[in-house]
């Protein structure tokens, strides 16, 4: 089993649209995965159109074992499940900070999985909390995507600060260019830079196009409703890459 | 040459399949593989919804049904799919056994769960050539599991079917799939006779969403559909007549304890008699060596039976049937021994250093003609109006109404419970004063004697199995078994050397192509050092073995199964 974990500090850089896409072309090759939304907004469930139950919240998760078996969905899609978010994630900060071994906890909760699944996809809130420490700890990749901008690379920057200052395994953050527009030179030129000094950042890069933002009105992963797109494309590359880079 | 003899090739055979169904077990944990072997472990898992059939009235079959259903519910309707799949099973239903089925479909070939029709795995198939065994497939994970399912069985179609399969989503508020089922229409492929479709309906549910599964079950109950129609297999089965399960070369006999003696004794010759007929089709059309190996253990459990449940059929009947079916095993000796040297090749040729592997080759090819032959022979033999002469008369001897009072058969109306408590006592006594005596000094005949004693008395127990504990006797016929175990591969390994030593002798004793035979004599040097060896560890092992087998509780369950 393998977690995954898109993730990044700065919101609205294309996480959730990431990890939607990545679990359903992991789980459309036939190996079993979870998708866990563990964003209080819940856009990863929205997308698949999945609500959570009514008694599932906070409490239920942190529980783990039957409590979150019992409320693991399937998707429309073969092989991909889901577990939905609650919006009384938005205190699971506070709620974890409240455990034993409140840093390795999620670690645990999704520890007993690793028979059902090959690959688990964490979907981030975006901060740097505790719940992000979390996330930390229990993913073995940490896919970081980054808008080609001063400020989105700021905030890569900085992650990778605290993971020094805190003595974490940085091997595990990978980076990728996300929201990418080739017309704007300032893109062009980060890239360039990026490239010419970081070997962690992947090659693939997803493009700034409107067919990924239509996922909000689909409600399906991109490569069900544009199949030969371009932006199909580039998470089927991205994919393969992140397959590559992994094993 | 007559250098390849073997005295009782049936243990060696055991051997064999012990070696692969060792090697099949360790080679199926594959860590890839975990999750579907852990739903095989415990399919009945909360969260995981199964799939499973009803069966639709013909009055509701096709557009009909869907009909019903999109006006009640949201639908998604996939496109219509038709397949024509074979299904196969080896003729002692090995793999239904074992809770699967197999089938090709569409240039593959499928296994799946029975319980759900669940796929386990597949491998492609794009050859329009049959395969046969499990080594006709192509070096993958579901060789492997078929290699332990069905070791050297040769697998037989079934039946052909023609599918024809329409999913339907049923979709919530959200355009959300909550269930997807299939109507699916079977129908019988290749048969003369206009056989009836079958419709049903396939729920699959989605993990998550059992509420759902339960409220469409009890719509379409109210509309008539029939919950648990089984599975394909089943209902395939049923529509061509076909019972999985009726064969099993095991002695599967009902006794009442009251029954008199003579009655029991037939009913287990009858038992018997029908496993040699069930082969003799099999054995003739050479599909596996196992046909005949059946039929072998019938003939010998046969005779087992007619010497030791003594005096309950007239002596003259006695005396001649079991010259009868001497001679019926006699035909059958060389044909099974050059079978179990055949399926010994791999072994072989893995325990040798791989230069000296290709020097073998000479020996099997020898042994393949030989075994051409000896078929032919018996194909013969079994067509011949002497062979059938023993079969129709003990048959006719078996349904013939006992009679009373014959001279000889004091046992006759006693009740058949005692028979067999006496009849396994004494077999059990044999064997444990003579396994007593045996120590690391003693001779090899003494080994060879106390393995026909423990054959002697497994038969037995098994011919009156179910007039006892069903637990307990299996304890014990398990325990029995380890010793057998242990003196069968001593014996066989024996047996192994010397006629790998005769033809040794025969080889040196020709002598033309001089420089190849050099190799092939370093070859089969080479295995009897080898086996040797391994008779030496498993004779190590016999007093450890038979201790087990001799130890206390055992003695104890013994007493107080069978006084």
């Amino acid at each position: 089993m393998k977690i995954i974990a898109p993730y990044s500090i700065k919101g609205g850089v294309g996480k959730t649209a990431v990890a939607v896409n990545l679990a359903y072309l992991a789980a459309r090759e036939g190996a079993p995965t979870l998708l866990c939304d563990l964003d209080p907004q819940g856009s990863a469930s929205f997308y698949f159109r999945i609500r959570p139950a009514r008694k599932f919240n906070r409490k239920k998760l942190l529980k783990g074992g039957k409590q979150v078996e019992k409320n693991i969905r399937e998707t429309d899609y073969e092989n991909l499940h889901l577990l939905p978010s609650d919006l009384s994630y938005r205190n699971l900060d506070i709620a974890l900070d409240k455990l034993k071994r409140s840093r390795r906890k999620l670690r645990t909760i999704l520890n007993p999985l690793e028979n059902e699944y090959d690959y688990i996809f964490l979907d981030c809130p975006p901060n740097i909390t505790l719940l992000a420490e979390n996330i930390f700890s229990a993913a073995d990749y940490l896919l970081v995507p980054c808008i080609p901008t001063t400020l989105s690379m700021r905030t890569y920057d900085q992650l990778i600060r605290f993971f020094k200052s805190k003595k974490l395994d940085r091997s595990k953050i990978v980076g990728f260019f996300s929201m990418v527009e080739k017309r704007k030179k300032i893109h062009l030129e980060t890239m360039e830079e990026i490239a010419a000094k970081n070997g962690r950042f992947l090659k693939s890069h997803i493009p700034y196009l409107s067919d990924i933002e239509q996922m909000g009105r689909r409600r399906e992963p991109v490569a069900c409703y544009r199949p030969r797109s371009r932006s199909a494309k580039s998470y089927e590359d991205l994919w393969q890459e992140i397959k590559s880079t992994i094993s | 040459m007559d250098a390849v003899i073997l005295q009782e090739p049936q243990v060696l055979f055991r051997l064999e399949t012990s070696i692969t169904r060792y090697s099949a077990r360790w080679q199926i944990r594959f860590p890839d593989r975990k999750h579907i072997f852990q739903n095989l472990r415990n399919p009945i898992n909360l969260n995981m919804a199964i799939a499973y059939r009803m069966l639709v009235p013909e009055s509701r079959a096709g557009k009909t049904m869907i009909g019903d259903i999109a006006k009640r519910y949201p639908i998604k309707l996939e496109p219509s799919i038709r397949e024509t799949c074979r299904f196969y099973d080896t003729f002692d239903w090995l793999l239904y056994g074992a809770q699967l089925m197999l089938f090709n479909k569409a240039q593959t070939f499928h296994l799946h769960r029975l319980k759900d029709e669940a796929e386990v795995e597949s491998v492609p198939w794009p050859s329009r050539k049959q395969p046969r065994f499990w080594w006709d497939f192509p070096e993958s994970h579901f060789r492997q599991t078929l290699k332990s399912k069905m070791d050297v069985r040769a697998l037989l179609p079934l039946f052909s079917i023609e599918t024809r399969t329409r999913g339907i989503r049923i979709l919530n508020k959200d355009d959300k799939t909550v269930l997807r089922v299939d109507l699916q229409e079977i129908r019988l492929l290749n048969v003369q006779e206009h056989t009836a479709l079958v419709n049903t309906l396939i729920l699959r549910p989605l993990r998550g969403y059992r509420k759902n599964v339960r409220k469409f079950e009890q719509f379409v109950a109210d509309l008539g559909l029939a919950p648990n129609a089984g599975d394909i297999l089943d209902i395939a089965s049923a529509v061509s007549g076909k019972k999985p399960g009726d064969y099993s070369a095991k002695l599967n006999v009902q006794l009442h304890p009251e029954m008199p003696g003579n009655r029991a004794a037939r009913v287990i010759f009858s038992c018997l008699l029908q496993i040699m007929r069930q082969n003799e089709a099999g054995i003739k059309a050479d599909i596996d060596s196992e046909f005949l190996h059946d039929f072998r253990v019938a003939v010998r459990r046969t005779r087992s039976a007619l010497s030791q449940i003594k005096e309950v059929l007239p002596q003259d009947v006695t005396r001649r049937f079991k010259e009868d079916f001497q001679y019926v095993g006699k035909l059958t000796n060389r044909l099974r021994d050059l079978d179990v040297y055949l399926l010994k090749e791999a072994y072989y040729k893995e325990i040798l250093p791989g230069r000296l592997r290709p020097s073998l080759d000479p020996l099997f090819q020898f042994l393949r003609k030989e075994r051409r032959k000896e078929h032919r022979k018996l194909v013969r033999a079994l067509e011949t109006p002497v062979y059938k002469d023993i079969l129709e008369n003990w048959e006719s001897f078996l349904i013939a109404p006992p009679k009373d009072g014959v001279p000889g058969a004091k046992n006759a109306e006693k009740q058949v419970n005692r028979l067999a408590g006496r009849i396994i006592r004494k077999t059990y006594c044999n064997v444990v004063s003579r396994g007593i005596k045996i120590t690391d000094a003693s001779p090899d005949e003494e080994l060879h004697a106390l393995r026909i004693d423990c054959k002697k008395l497994r038969y037995s127990m098994e011919f009156f199995q179910s007039l006892f504990p069903q637990h307990e006797i299996g304890l014990l016929i398990r325990q029995l078994k380890e010793l057998q175990n242990n003196l069968g591969d001593f014996n066989d390994l024996f047996v192994q050397q010397e006629s790998l030593q005769l033809y040794l002798e025969n080889l040196v004793a020709e002598d033309h192509h001089r420089g190849e035979e050099l190799d092939v004599a370093a070859a089969i040097g080479g295995l009897i050092a080898n086996l040797h060896h391994r008779q030496i560890a498993v004779r190590l092992a016999f007093q450890e073995t038979f201790e087990h087998f001799n130890r206390r509780e055992n003695i104890r369950l013994f007493r107080a199964l069978f006084g």
